[in-house]
């Protein structure tokens, strides 16, 4: 596994996000909240960005998704591009066209009267015209799995699930490349997050790359094609899941919240690489036996 | 009662007009009540009120509500009018007061003319859900962002309201004391609820403002519709008539046959 190279499952070809010598300072602040990013991200990856609390996970979001500088005042330092163009002096309306961003809070997201206003304000202010908002309603509801009988209601009497699925399809309706997630699934229940990343593993399949914040690594290691491990502001590993949890940094005091099976196997001490998920538990298992003789 | 429990849904002749149509008939009732002072023509604002209200099928609960703003008005405009209105023949006597038949002649006009203006406010908010309000604001052509400000504050209602129960039960779980004590101790349970507000929402907006400018709501230039209301010929006639009403009653309250017969 290289630091900063592509990981060889990356899918596609296409660069869409790509950051150089990126540093970012917040005001006041005598430290760079973020410091020598160097990360290249392809059309249709899924990538997580996990680490512990104060990692630097939220800010690098935010100026992947340009956000910073276009609205969090700070010191930023470096190249940050998408699509192939920088992010720096791009209005925040301008770049949500090439990136969505949902926030953690999908009520704070929302400001429709009902579901149907909410995905097309966006719409309405570049202009585009009402058969193709409504075409893009429905296609949003569609991958969101949202059904069309919500349009009519408020978006505050839907559940947590419902509600971040209305904000994740009012950010598709606007059709950007790019959707960043910043821990999408602290509200949801098990079969909210389930649902969540099967939405993200048809966007990604879809050609839509996905980047996700998150903590809980449960369910993201299943779906991502890429972890980035963040670490006092500073990428400490790059690669695939497998890779980037069987590293031997991977000590006790991982700050990392590991899915389960993983967990169990660190702890039992067995060899690496950890297995992920269930299926690759049970082929783990005699090998843990074997070792422990 | 916030502002999105006054419209219950309902099928009534009122309610199938296009919403800025419900917007320009009640706008124009409560104009006419401001230009015209006679009693009578007062009460026959008020019968035209009354009579749309029962053809919108406005709950009785909220015509209610809107009434009980009116017992309030009601005494002080009664009492101020026949109490400091000096001018005209003397009726009676209470003390140094005099009560003229003017004074008590404006009174009920006045008290008519508010019962007009507060009536008609349910034939706007009980008649239509807030999205079809703010399409008709947007359709008589106010300013695509004042409609977007109206848009979000009727958004912030229900989530300011949850949030001040999820705060008061927090409070109230560390013993604070909100429903008991004298003033003081009252303000003071307030304030333990205002400023965890203050603070939720004001991160709640950050982030809002956020969306907000990436949806493009301050971007300038060409917008289109999506659900544009489309008046049909009768609210058109309707709009019309209730605008030429009001030219032609301005017009009148020029003229001295004008002065006498409307006010």
């Amino acid at each position: 596994m290289s630091q900063h190279s592509p990981s060889p499952m990356a899918v596609g070809s296409d660069v869409v996000v790509h950051l150089q010598g990126v540093a970012f300072r917040y005001p006041d602040s005598d430290r760079d909240a973020l410091h020598d990013v160097d990360l290249t991200i392809r059309r249709g990856e899924i990538v997580g960005i996990v680490g512990a609390s104060g990692a630097g996970k939220s800010t690098l979001a935010l100026v992947i998704s340009g956000q910073i500088p276009a609205f969090v005042e700070g010191h930023l330092r470096g190249d940050v591009m998408v699509l192939g163009r920088s992010t720096r002096g791009r209005k925040a309306s301008e770049l949500a066209e090439s990136v969505g961003i949902v926030y953690q809070d999908p009520e704070a997201q929302l400001y429709g009267l009902t579901v149907e206003e909410e995905l097309a304000v966006g719409l309405e202010n570049r202009n585009v015209p009402a058969a193709e908002i409504e075409e893009r309603i429905r296609w949003a509801l569609d991958v969101v799995g949202l059904r069309a009988a919500l349009l009519t209601r408020s978006p505050y009497d839907l559940s947590g699930g419902e509600k971040q699925r209305v904000v994740i399809a009012s950010v598709l309706a606007l059709r950007p490349a790019v959707l960043v997630l910043d821990e999408p699934t602290s509200a949801l229940d098990p079969g909210g997050k389930s649902t969540l990343y099967d939405l993200l593993g048809r966007l990604a399949h879809g050609g839509v790359t996905v980047i996700v914040v998150e903590h809980d690594l449960e369910r993201l290691v299943l779906q991502a094609n890429r972890l980035i491990w963040l670490e006092d502001g500073t990428i400490r590993a790059i690669g695939s899941p497998a890779e980037v949890l069987g590293e031997s940094y991977l000590d006790a005091a991982t700050p990392l919240r590991l899915p389960q099976v993983t967990e169990l196997a660190r702890r039992l001490g067995g060899p690496r690489p950890y297995p992920l998920d269930i299926a690759a538990a049970i082929r783990y298992a005699p090998i843990v036996r074997l070792a422990s003789r | 009662m916030t502002l999105s429990s006054f419209y219950v849904p309902r099928d009534a002749p009122y309610r199938r007009l296009s919403p800025p149509t419900k917007v320009i008939l009640p706008l124009a009732l409560m104009t006419a009540a401001f230009l015209v002072s006679q009693p009578v023509t007062n009460l026959g604002l008020v019968l035209i009120v009354a009579a749309l209200l029962r053809s919108a099928a406005v709950p009785g609960s909220v015509v209610r509500g809107f009434a009980q703003v009116l017992l309030t008005l009601i005494p002080v405009i009664t009492v101020s009018w026949t109490v400091f209105y000096r001018s005209g023949a003397p009726v009676f006597n209470l003390g140094p007061i005099v009560v003229t038949e003017a004074g008590l002649i404006r009174a009920v006009a006045t008290d008519l003319r508010f019962t007009a203006i507060v009536l008609s406010v349910p034939l706007i908010l009980g008649t239509m859900p807030q999205q079809d309000l703010v399409a008709a604001l947007r359709w008589l052509r106010l300013p695509y962002l004042l409609c977007f400000i109206i848009a979000l504050a009727l958004r912030m209602i229900p989530t300011l309201e949850r949030d001040v129960a999820i705060i008061r039960d927090a409070q109230r779980s560390r013993g604070v004391e909100l429903d008991k004590g004298g003033l003081v101790v009252r303000l003071r349970g307030l304030a333990s609820i205002v400023l965890p507000l203050m603070t939720v929402s004001i991160g709640r907006l950050e982030v809002l403002a956020r969306v907000i400018e990436s949806r493009g709501v301050t971007r300038r230039g060409p917008r289109s519709f999506y659900r544009r209301p489309t008046p049909g010929p009768v609210d058109l006639a309707i709009m019309f008539c209730s605008v030429g009403a009001l030219v032609v009653v301005s017009i009148a309250k020029t003229t001295p046959l004008g002065r006498i017969v409307i006010g």
